[in-house]
């Protein structure tokens, strides 16, 4: 188990190695050019060429992304020289349009983030996984197919829909919740919990009816084919109680998939649910993402990537362990 | 309940089985008739599809809560258990009645420990603590011959070997003492040394603790080596009931006549082996007369042609019953 934590351990750090050079490549080659972003309105090719040495965009390519790299294990100067400041560890470069720390801009927007995402998981989880086992168990039944067919509905509606019409019911039309306010960051904050649960309400919402419609397939399916095991009959043939035989010995087999899918749903929905964040106007890491990228803000654009990246690789270690946790085939492998 | 002494541990009769499908019904079962005393083995042979394993599902109340129709009487100890509910039946299953099955890899538990799993049934049936469990199936895997038990207890299914494997299923079913086993196609999926390593712990057990047994297999090498009975299944109906040394030396059914003639036999090895030939019928739209009159080569002895017609009994004497019209044709047979 050691040797298998170690070995994952190593290969997610050079995998992040890679996923920051291939980034970093690529803003590169992108069409935007920060140095006439970054130095305004009137700008003159002097100019241009002051905001390049500025930005540090004269050096080789190479020098650029060790300079960036080494922000991640030291603190050190950014600017031009003479109008150098200090970037403090861990330095993910300042942003070109408001010139802050990129890691105050992102520790300000985690957050919000946060908060769409655990309620969001929650919510889906319960909904999806506890629906789609009653929809296993009642196979054939009314209650299984109108179950699927919520979750045909829900799965065929994406974000900007569900998002756009629950603020127009529950907002606009009846009143009965506040439309999601940038001040409310926590459940710690002065709002209380109260005031954050209503305030993130929608946006769990709109991302519960997406993904539990999936985790709902997905429950039913793996279900459906462990009930079907032989050693479910065993379990049978023993004298146990059905919750037991459902519970103990099917749920345990039948959810495991469902354990990956949340693991990598966690992951991905920490870099930023972009659409919902957008829709309900969070400034979470996916809002902030759009912006940056369509400003040309090369460094939040990249600190943004990878973490979303470092989140979802983070996820797939952790769901590998889970894994070995769950099934003990896989121990040994 | 109270028994006579000589009535039997277990009766079957005219069990009915039929599950409705999108091609229609499929009668599984129809009208299988068993009888067998305590503390014996019984071996109900028969090709796929001839109702084995459907007449064993029934026996554990397997079937019940599901879409299948369930006809008929299954007694044990006097108590129908086909008038039982689900929640009822599982009282019986693992503490009367226990079942070990084909392929024992799956059907165990992947994700739990071999001991563990032998625990949890012990522990369904007697109100113990885990560790006294624990203990009992620790006992149970070494009962069964499994070398040192208290360290394989933790083992999991997969880091078995198939035979250890059948072994630890064989202590699963053990544990809570039942009185009838069911063993279906225990050796199936093992390699020969191994099925017949299997075999004698079973005959073993059973004369240990007197538990009565089918053994439900298509192999009739496997009926001669431990059985006392045989039932040949054809078409979900039992067509004879014997003694295995009797199936073997006076065979009446022609189906029988034809499964032990397409055996391979070290006695006749020159000879070609002869099948039987044909198919079995269709389950979905059985023939008015007797299941097996497509493939019999013997109809022509029957007058009128009643094999078409008209649906055998099981009938014959000295405890050697036959499910063919020819049984009523020989007066012979009853002065013997």
């Amino acid at each position: 188990m050691t040797s298998f934590l170690m070995r994952r351990f190593v290969a997610m750090i050079v995998l992040l190695f890679v996923i920051s050079f291939v980034t970093f490549t690529l803003f590169q080659l992108g069409p935007a050019d920060p140095a006439a972003a970054a130095c305004g309105q009137e700008c003159t090719p002097q100019r241009i060429a002051e905001a390049r040495v500025a930005l540090g965009m004269d050096k080789p390519f190479l020098t650029q992304y060790f300079t960036y790299m080494s922000g991640l294990f030291s603190s050190h100067m950014v600017g031009a020289p003479g109008s150098q400041a200090l970037c403090s560890w861990p330095c993910l470069g300042k942003s070109f349009q408001t010139n802050e720390d990129v890691t105050t801009i992102i520790a300000r927007a985690l957050p919000y983030t946060l908060s769409v995402a655990c309620g969001a998981v929650v919510l889906w989880t319960v909904a999806g996984v506890g629906l789609g086992l009653l929809a296993a168990l009642r196979k054939g039944r009314f209650t299984d197919k109108l179950i699927v067919g919520g979750a045909s509905v829900g799965v065929s509606l994406p974000i900007p829909v569900t998002g756009l019409l629950l603020l127009l019911l529950f907002v606009s039309t009846l009143d009965l919740l506040p439309f999601t306010t940038n001040e409310i960051a926590s459940p710690f904050g002065a709002a209380g919990p109260g005031g954050w649960f209503l305030n993130y309400l929608l946006p769990w919402v709109a991302l519960a009816v997406l993904f539990s419609a999936q985790y709902i397939r997905v429950t039913r399916s793996n279900m459906l084919e462990t009930l079907g095991e032989d050693f479910m009959r065993t379990a049978r043939s023993k004298g146990l109680s059905r919750r037991s035989i459902v519970f103990r010995h099917g749920a345990r087999a039948g959810l495991t998939p469902v354990v990956t899918m949340l693991g990598l749903d966690i992951g991905s929905l920490l870099g930023g649910a972009v659409l919902t964040e957008t829709i309900f106007s969070v400034p979470g890491v996916g809002f902030t993402a759009v912006h940056a990228a369509q400003s040309g803000d090369l460094p939040v654009t990249m600190a943004i990537t990878m973490m979303a990246a470092f989140f979802i690789i983070v996820a797939n270690v952790l769901v590998d362990i889970a894994y070995a946790v769950i099934d003990p085939r896989v121990r040994v492998a | 309940m109270t028994t006579p002494e000589d009535a039997p541990m277990l009766a079957i009769r005219d069990l009915r089985v039929s599950f409705p499908t999108d091609d229609g019904v499929v009668h599984a079962v129809n009208g299988m008739d068993l009888t067998l005393a305590r503390g014996e083995t019984v071996g109900i042979v028969g090709e796929s599809g001839s109702g084995k394993t459907v007449t064993s599902q029934a026996l554990m109340g397997l079937l019940k809560d599901t879409t299948a129709s369930v006809t008929g009487e299954i007694l044990l100890d006097g108590q129908d258990l086909n008038t039982l509910t689900e929640t009822q039946m599982r009282a019986y299953r693992g503490k009367k009645i226990a079942m070990i099955f084909q392929d024992p890899l799956s059907a165990m538990h992947p994700f739990y420990p071999v001991g563990a799993q032998i625990a949890e049934a012990y522990r369904v049936h007697n109100n113990v603590s885990k560790k006294a469990a624990a203990q009992v199936a620790v006992d149970m895997l070494g009962r069964v011959g499994i070398p040192d038990p208290k360290r394989r207890y933790a083992a999991y299914p997969h880091e078995f070997s198939g035979g250890m494997r059948q072994r630890a299923m064989i202590a699963m079913a053990l544990v809570c003492e039942p009185e009838l086993l069911i063993a279906d196609e225990p050796t199936t999926a093992l390699d020969v040394t191994v099925q017949a390593q299997i075999l004698d712990l079973l005959n073993e057990l059973q004369e240990e603790t007197g538990t009565s047994v089918i053994l439900v297999t298509h192999d009739l090498g496997v009926v001669a080596e431990v059985c006392h009975q045989v039932v040949v299944m054809y078409g979900g109906v039992c067509v004879e009931q014997a003694t295995v040394a009797n199936l073997f030396d006076d065979p009446r059914h022609p189906y029988t006549q034809g499964l032990l003639a397409s055996m391979p036999s070290l006695a006749r090895r020159s000879e070609r082996l002869s099948p039987i030939p044909g198919f079995p019928p269709s389950l979905l739209a059985l023939p008015d007369g007797c299941l097996f009159a497509d493939r019999c080569p013997k109809t022509h002895l029957v007058p009128d042609g009643a094999c078409a017609t008209h649906r055998p009994t099981l009938t014959g004497v000295d405890g050697h019953p036959s499910r063919c019209h020819l049984e009523t044709l020989q007066p012979t047979r009853e002065v013997a």
